[in-house]
């Protein structure tokens, strides 16, 4: 199983989202949008999995309790329905690709041409030894008995050399799944939370009935994708748009921190256990007088120094240190100054850069030196995903400008970043370095093909809706264009301008200019 | 570097997309050749509040962003323009002032551009004009059928400083006119006598004098004429579109040299051909030119 990436999210009466919303993910999606317009809803979506993954009981089909805190399913569906209705619930439905390694699925392997013919998945014919498969995964909520759950999940393969559907009804006893609108009695439903997995008796189902072929080509379609899935949500890093403010002394953490933490409360024992420990990461994007320089070479070295390259890259020149006491715990200091005495920008921003290194696929692991990225990329075995709300608050604009050159450089070595900001600095340097990249570079050609802005808007009814746009060439959004986001700081500098002009008035100066009339000059000289 | 200056032609309300395109070329010029838009009081100030706010106000947001592209240049050189107060001294020659400002939008700009323009030469910096073209003003369009020919009628403009002269000022409409200045007044698309053109558009002597012709009507098509008095038509097509221009020699030594009396001459800008080359032979004609040799040259 290698690289499995979330290629589109899709949302239903969730929250602001009443109708059908697709989110086509790539791996550097930008989610803007006015205040309160359902910004959030988009990541919150993922978290929902990813909080319930994490709860340790696994008869829990959706925790509400987490990064998403809520009192009831009610609470989460579009309109928030009383409690005397019966609402159609909230929909989610997640699409990935995973590559699946086929070489170990089946011992023995059993008769394909029955399996390819009962199953209708024709490339198991020739059974390759991997196979890029997209999958989809749809959860249909409800209330079951007074509790949230789920009642019917729909996994679909999007192979277009044999798609098939397992189709499962949880409000059924016992539950039951149909395999492409088939029914398969004889399999057993096990879920994981929402991950289901399937069992048969194969002392009942013998290897040529019709179900011991749905069994057999689930194992092949579904089980690795979904395994994938569940990986993918659990090492999902994400990091919010509020920050705990730093003590003066850090306590020394026991165990190594699993991520950076909602709020970044885990950056600095991160950072401290991890300091010497070698990260890798692409140096961002450089703008130069004809155009922008990107590198091909991936940079591996301790984490304290990649936190302050990188912090240098995005013009902060108050470099990270970690001053041990012992017994005692740790300081954490910026240019000599402790966390807690500088600006808030700093802290805020610190966590961020963190949780870029922290994405690396071979963390922690390698050595010093440089990597040429092809190799790294090649290297990485894992795709990790990053979702970050508003990393530019606190920031100066140059900084906030400058993030941007981060999540490129993130996108590009492995990591599928989204951000939801309210920074057009940002998403300006963006189009900036489209735009300044060399017509048809490898630059222009990759955000083009990789970068998605993501607008979220309300109609009259507060209702929300998403339209998808791409960095053109020339560094506009290839459809809607978010006038009220983009153009709001050039607009106001015009306003400004024109209000100048009426407000001065140039000394007037006895200028002596005579018009002439008649023939003009012959020059011998050209112009 | 070069000094330049803005037609407010160019900031009248018109289709967006000509905006874009005609400010864009005046960005493009001044990035690419060093050229600052300095913002002389004499006529900035005006130009942003008459022109530049209305035409601001009417544009999709999109197009807009030239404007205040164009705008910004001119601002980030405020600190260089207020070290320039003092009184202005000198002349200017008011034909083509009065020409290309004399009514815009129906009111004049010839006196603020007048100045302008001599508080430019007065750096003693090169300056140039960034014109826009417009049909009855600097623009006069002849057309037979499909083939048509825009006559530029005002290319320079004359000023007299008291420290430095008599000077030109060059009306630019096209970036190539800052390289190739003779095309101020005969059109872009001409094929240049540089050593890798076989055919090239001969520039004649002097060619920004108005009394030297720049084009007549030839086989009853209005044609550009170069040294050799050879005439340049554009194609009998919609418009006199085609990547091409329709190469007419008069001269009978030419003529016999060549092989044929008409070519179809590679256009400067052309897509597709080798500029300044022959872009096709009728079927009729082919074997009569040997395509590959050196047509002219303009020495």
């Amino acid at each position: 199983m290698n690289n499995s990436r979330l290629t589109a999210v899709c949302i239903e009466r969730f929250k602001a989202f009443r109708d059908p919303a697709r989110i086509d993910l790539k791996p550097l999606t930008i989610i803007i949008g006015r205040n309160n317009v359902g910004k959030s809803t988009l990541i919150q979506s993922l978290l929902l999995l990813k909080q319930t993954l994490q709860n340790p009981r696994s008869e829990v089909m959706l925790s509400l309790e987490g990064f998403l805190d809520a009192f009831n399913l009610r609470e989460l569906t579009t309109d928030s329905p009383t409690a005397e209705a019966e609402p159609a619930w909230p929909v989610f439905e997640l699409e990935w690709e995973t590559k699946v390694d086929l070489r170990s699925v089946f011992s023995p392997v059993p008769d394909l041409e029955n399996l390819v013919n009962r199953s209708g998945v024709k490339w198991l014919r020739e059974l390759p030894s991997e196979r890029i498969l997209k999958t989809s995964i749809k959860l249909y909520m409800a209330e079951l008995g007074g509790a949230t759950g789920i009642s019917r999940i729909v996994l679909k393969s999007h192979d277009p050399e044999g798609p098939c559907t397992l189709d499962i009804n949880l409000e059924d006893t016992p539950w039951s799944c149909w395999w492409n609108g088939r029914a398969a009695p004889a399999i057993e439903i096990e879920l994981d939370h929402f991950i289901p997995y399937l069992h048969i008796d194969q002392k009942i189902v013998g290897p040529r009935l019709t179900e011991r072929a749905y069994y057999n080509a689930y194992l092949a379609v579904f089980k690795q994708p979904l395994q994938a899935l569940q990986e993918l949500l659990l090492n999902s890093q994400y990091l919010g748009s509020s920050r705990v403010p730093p003590p003066s002394l850090y306590r020394a953490a026991q165990a190594d921190p699993s991520d950076i933490g909602v709020s970044g409360e885990f950056a600095a024992q991160l950072l401290q256990r991890r300091k010497n420990d070698i990260v890798h990461f692409l140096p961002l994007p450089r703008l130069a007088d004809d155009g922008v320089e990107i590198s091909d070479t991936i940079r591996s070295m301790p984490m304290v120094e990649a936190v302050n390259d990188i912090m240098k890259s995005l013009s902060i020149d108050a470099p990270v240190s970690v001053r041990d006491i012992e017994h005692i715990g740790f300081q954490l200091k910026f240019g000599g100054i402790s966390a807690s005495h500088v600006g808030r920008g700093l802290n805020h921003i610190l966590p961020v850069v963190e949780v870029g290194l922290f994405a690396d696929p071979l963390r922690f692991s390698g050595a010093c030196g440089d990597l040429p990225l092809d190799e790294y990329l090649a290297s990485c075995s894992t795709t990790a995903h990053v979702l970050l709300e508003e990393p530019e608050a606190h920031t100066h604009p140059k900084v906030a400008s400058r993030l941007a050159h981060l999540f490129v450089s993130l996108a590009q070595s492995n990591r599928r970043v989204i951000v939801e900001t309210h920074s057009d600095h940002m998403v300006r340097r963006l189009r900036g370095l489209i735009a300044r990249a060399g017509a048809n570079s490898p630059l222009e050609k990759w955000l083009v093909e990789n970068v998605a802005i993501l607008n979220v808007e309300q109609d009259d009814n507060h209702h929300a809706t998403v339209s998808t746009s791409r960095l053109t060439p020339e560094g506009n959004v290839s459809d809607l264009w978010p006038a009220d986001f983009m153009d709001e700081a050039t607009n106001e500098e015009s306003a400004i301008y024109y209000a100048q002009l009426e407000k001065s008035s140039p000394d007037a100066l006895a200028d002596a200019v005579e018009l002439k009339e008649g023939a003009e000059p012959v020059p011998d000289e050209a112009p | 570097m070069t000094i330049g200056l803005l037609d407010p032609a160019l900031l009248m309300q018109r289709n967006p997309a000509e905006v874009d395109k005609q400010l864009g070329k005046v960005l493009l010029a001044c990035k690419h050749h060093n050229i600052r838009l300095l913002p002389f009081t004499e006529y900035w100030p005006d130009l942003w509040k008459e022109l530049g706010r209305p035409l601001e106000a009417a544009l999709p947001p999109l197009q807009r962003r030239a404007v205040q592209a164009l705008r910004n240049a001119g601002q980030s050189h405020l600190g260089q323009v207020a070290r320039m107060r003092q009184q202005l001294i000198g002349a200017v020659w008011k034909d083509g002032f009065e020409q290309l400002f004399g009514s815009i939008n129906g009111t004049s700009w010839t006196e603020r551009m007048a100045h302008a323009t001599l508080r430019a030469v007065e750096t003693g910096e090169h300056v140039v004009m960034f014109a826009r073209l417009l049909e009855g003003r600097n623009l006069n369009r002849h057309a037979v059928g499909g083939c048509t020919l825009d006559e530029v009628t005002r290319w320079v403009l004359h000023v007299q400083s008291p420290v430095h002269g008599r000077r030109q000022v060059l009306c630019v409409h096209d970036t190539r006119n800052i390289t190739e200045r003779w095309t101020s007044r005969f059109d872009v698309r001409l094929p240049p006598a540089t050593n890798d053109v076989g055919y090239p558009f001969c520039v004649p002597d002097k060619w920004w004098q108005a009394a030297i012709p720049a084009w007549r009507t030839v086989r009853s098509k209005p044609c550009w004429v170069d040294s050799l008095d050879n005439g340049w038509a554009r194609p009998n097509v919609q418009e006199g579109r085609g990547n091409h221009w329709d190469v007419f020699i008069q001269r009978q030594a030419l003529i016999e040299k060549i092989g044929l009396d008409q070519l179809n001459i590679v256009e400067y800008g052309s897509p597709e051909g080798r500029v300044g080359w022959i872009h096709h032979v009728p079927t009729e004609k082919q074997g009569r030119v040997d395509i590959d040799r050196r047509g002219w040259t303009c020495d």
